[in-house]
């Protein structure tokens, strides 16, 4: 049984274009950005306590899951999210909700996803895609960052949503059960703008949010001297990846969110909205900066191009444009 | 595009730092702004800066991976170390993958632990490593 998905939309975001492509099944035409914004997945929290490939985790998103739910709850959808401890019951339940014609999403470990480019398979566990169909033993995948169409067989499926390591999806998966009959974007878009400023500007901890770029601003300025120019290149590389490579849509959602904000001015009849898109658009380019001078710096371990110094002061510049977007965003009544 | 990636991942289902095989050309979506504010997004591969830190986050499992077959040569660790390396992998997945404990895999490092290993503990390892047994054991065939 295959399920109609030739509405798939390919984006930068796994779970934005999960969720977006879960909602194209149901004659919602939403776009990539509005899901991220009324989801409101925009982050950032540096945590130098949990490491990823050895280096210190910087994150730019918000925890997998949350902009499924969120957006499902703003926009009033009721919602099913599930996680089994028996594998062969989490295949048995996706087989029951697929045969009623449900298009499943579900959260897996790339490190064995067979179709993944093999440059991006390693051990990270927020991967997201929507199983649509199931035919002899093999699953149909709608995977929103890779092009074309995909199949698994049975057992793949159950290794990679059954992967171990942080974050393991421990067989999460999760659907729509009811949807209301005329869904509005206005409400929800503004609920998503409202956590979104609470999330960067008010939650009291120094890892996260304005305050967590500034602080990864002056652990960067520090890294050469505490621990060798070779470690500093490589925790460098380590976030500009996090920055640019896995589904940000480039400057770590910053594009993505500018496009929300454009597109909400629009829909909310706001004029300066329609300011603080570009003003994110260039805060965006300022990240891009960063990168483009890190990247520089990757390619020699031993001597970097520029100093750590000179990076670190783009990071804080980006962190008073965002700030000043944010204070504004914060300010408006809508 | 999509098709050839199928064919060349499939040969293999875990991912070998030594042979990686990075594929230049994989487009995924990017967004951007022009200078009236209007956002567009297209397919890309390239970002500005992709190549040197792909190619450098491979270099260090490059590296660990060689460092921990010379010291598999000399003696000094077990081959679990090298393969453990070799799947990009640390102590802590592979102690989750196999189900064994964390001690016990750091155990298992020690080349006099790992000669004394029953095969059905090795099996744990070999199924996540993709080899067999005898691969496992074999230290002889590193060295060429």
């Amino acid at each position: 049984m295959k399920l109609n998905f030739d509405h798939m939309q390919l984006s930068a975001h796994c779970e934005s274009g999960a969720t977006a492509n879960m909602l194209g099944y149901y004659k919602i035409k939403i776009t990539e950005p509005m899901v991220f914004g009324i989801g409101a997945g925009y982050y950032f929290g540096h945590l130098p306590f949990m490491k990823m490939n050895f280096s210190p985790a910087t994150t730019f998103r918000a925890l997998p899951g949350r902009v499924f739910s969120k957006t499902c709850k703003n926009l009033g959808i009721s919602y099913v999210r599930n996680t089994y401890r028996n594998p062969k019951q989490a295949m048995d339940e996706l087989d029951r909700v697929l045969d009623q014609g449900i298009p499943v999403g579900i959260q897996v470990g790339v490190f064995h996803l067979p179709f993944f480019p093999p440059e991006y398979r390693m051990h990270y566990n927020m991967h997201n895609m929507v199983v649509y169909g199931k035919e002899n033993h093999a699953y149909w995948i709608a995977d929103s960052v890779i092009e074309g169409e995909n199949i698994i067989s049975y057992e793949d499926l159950m290794r990679v949503r059954y992967a171990k390591g942080a974050f393991a999806p421990e067989g999460k998966m999760y659907y729509m059960t009811k949807i209301p009959e005329t869904v509005d974007f206005k409400v929800p878009a503004v609920k998503g703008i409202k956590k979104t400023c609470h999330e960067m500007l008010d939650v009291p901890f120094w890892m996260i949010g304005i305050k967590g770029i500034r602080f990864f601003a002056r652990q960067l300025r520090k890294w050469p001297q505490k621990k060798g120019n070779k470690i500093a290149s490589q925790y460098l590389m380590q976030s500009i990846l996090n920055l640019e490579e896995i589904g940000t849509g480039g400057a770590g959602y910053r594009f993505i969110y500018g496009a929300f904000l454009n597109e909400a001015a629009d829909l909310l009849q706001h004029e300066e909205l329609k300011e603080l898109s570009i003003e994110m658009g260039k805060a965006g380019d300022r990240w891009r900066n960063f990168s483009y001078l890190g990247a520089r710096n990757c390619k020699n371990r031993y001597e970097p191009e520029f100093s750590y110094d000179q990076l670190a002061d783009i990071i804080s510049d980006c962190a008073d444009r965002e700030e000043k977007i944010f204070r504004k965003l914060k300010k408006i009544k809508f | 595009m999509a098709e050839d990636n199928k064919d060349k991942t499939n040969k293999s289902r875990i991912v070998d730092a030594e042979n990686i095989d990075v594929d230049y050309n994989f487009r995924i979506t990017h967004y951007k702004m022009d200078e009236n504010g209007n956002y567009t997004h297209q397919l890309a591969s390239e970002w500005g800066g992709r190549m040197p830190v792909v190619n450098q986050s491979w270099e260090i499992f490059k590296e660990r991976t060689s460092i921990a077959k010379k010291k598999v040569i000399a003696g000094e660790l077990s081959p679990i170390g090298y393969y453990m390396e070799k799947c990009i992998s640390d102590i802590n997945t592979l102690a989750l993958y196999t189900g064994i404990a964390k001690w016990r895999v750091k155990r298992h490092m020690k080349v006099k632990v790992f000669k004394k290993l029953k095969d059905k503990t090795l099996k744990h390892y070999a199924d996540f490593f993709g080899i067999s047994i005898a691969e496992l054991k074999d230290v002889e065939h590193l060295k060429q």
